[in-house]
Order: structure tokens, then C-alpha cells, then sequence
């Protein structure tokens, strides 16, 4: 099972939305995955196979984790989130 | 639960507003008024704007404007604001009709009704119809069909 963060701000809001979006891609594109949401500074140590953030945050992460991060402009958009996962290797 | 959350005192329709900072205001203004947030969370708001850009703006024409619930979080609460003429939101200018305030207290005791709000408003149909609404009571009945 691999491990995947959603990452906002505080991890109170806008990560959730994102997270939401990310299990149903998951399902569609049939990858089993355990979908976090978190803080950009708490995911700098919880170690995720792959991080999705804002292109403001990804910008805070580059350089500090090791996983590969996607860049998601509107957490929301269903279509962004699903088009990103089709091109990411686990 | 969502329903003790968005209720028609906390519903606002705004035909339009000068800037997005002037749209974080009027959204909290009720929220203020009762007592649940303080000015120091509204500052907090914006300056998050501020700092991290469109991030918060989750889809088009819908923001969810929030700070962290220790920046003046009195108890969990939201507000809901429909403008007529969208405003340019932050740094990247994305047009933003319906602000959804959060004021979270913690990490979870708002999940349930959050994420209820965000399967409504990521139905398109229904979204169009509650940014296009007039009354309060018709974005009610929207929201709790």
C-alpha cells in the first residue's frame, strides 16, 4: 500500500477537499493507495511515497523530501487530479 | 453537523464587493459578530492569502478561505458568501464567486460537515445553482435538498 499526503497550509481544510479528489482517482485508475492530509510543515517528516500540493507549497517541500512531488493548482478539480495520477509511477 | 453550521444567519448574497480582502471581511463579519471568531482570525485569513496565493481557491469560482484554528478560533463555525460579480482572488487574479469561511477548531471536529459541503460543491449543476442564487433560502434549500 503506498503511502500519499495531501498537503495545505494548516491540514484543516483545503488538503481535506484535496484528499477527497485523490481516493476517488485512486479508485478510478484501480492504484491502492492510503491517502493522508497534513500540513506543510508536519509531511517534511512523515516519510510519503508521493506528495500533492500546491505549486506555493511544492516550492516550501522541493528540496527537503525525497518523494516525488505532484503539483495540483485546484485541489478541487476532479479532472487536474485525476489527469496528474495517470502519469505518476509508484 | 453541516446544518448547525450553515444556517441562514451565516448565508450571505452580495452583488459585488471591492477586492477579495473586502470579500474575506463581509464573509466574516457574522461570525465576528456573534462572538466565534475574533479580527485577529480575519487578519490571519488574509494574510494566508497573502503568503501561500490561489491555493485556497479549490475550484473555479469556490475559495475556502481559513487560517489555523489557534490564529482566534472561539468555536467551530463557517460562513457562506455568493457574490454576483465574481472578484479577483490573491496573487493569480482567479475569479472567485463563493467564499466558504472556515474557522476550525482542530484537525477533525469539522470533517464531517466539510466534506459534505465540498461533494455539494463539486457537483457542477449544483454549484452553478447556488453561485447563481438570489435568496438566502434558495441556497438553503440547495444545500439541504
Amino acid at each position: 500500500m503506498k503511502k500519499v499526503l495531501a498537503v495545505c497550509g494548516f491540514g484543516v481544510g483545503s488538503s481535506m477537499a484535496l484528499k477527497m479528489q485523490l481516493e476517488k482517482a485512486f479508485r478510478e485508475l484501480q492504484i491502492e493507495a492510503e491517502v493522508s492530509n497534513t500540513d506543510v510543515e508536519s509531511a517534511l517528516g512523515m516519510g510519503a511515497d508521493v506528495i500533492y500540493t500546491s505549486p506555493e507549497f511544492a516550492q516550501q517541500l522541493r528540496g527537503q523530501v525525497s518523494c516525488p512531488i505532484v503539483e495540483i493548482k485546484q485541489f478541487m478539480n476532479y479532472q487536474e487530479v485525476l489527469d496528474a495520477s495517470k502519469s505518476i509511477s509508484f | 453537523m453541516l446544518r448547525d453550521l450553515i444556517t441562514p444567519d451565516t448565508i450571505q448574497i452580495v452583488k459585488q464587493v471591492a477586492n477579495w480582502e473586502h470579500a474575506i471581511d463581509l464573509a466574516a463579519a457574522p461570525l465576528v459578530f456573534s462572538n466565534r471568531i475574533t479580527k485577529d482570525y480575519v487578519n490571519a485569513v488574509k494574510q494566508n492569502i497573502h503568503r501561500n496565493g490561489s491555493y485556497l481557491v479549490l475550484r473555479d469560482h469556490f475559495a475556502l478561505p481559513h487560517a489555523r484554528p489557534q490564529q482566534g478560533v472561539r468555536q467551530l463555525c463557517m460562513s457562506l458568501l455568493v457574490l454576483g460579480k465574481p472578484v479577483a482572488f490573491a496573487t493569480e487574479n482567479t475569479p472567485v464567486s463563493v467564499l466558504l469561511l472556515l474557522a476550525a477548531v482542530d484537525t477533525d471536529t469539522h470533517l464531517k460537515a466539510l466534506s459534505d459541503l465540498i461533494t455539494l460543491m463539486s457537483d457542477d449543476a449544483l454549484f452553478e445553482q447556488i453561485r447563481h442564487a438570489t435568496t438566502v433560502d434558495s441556497i438553503m434549500r440547495l444545500i439541504y435538498r
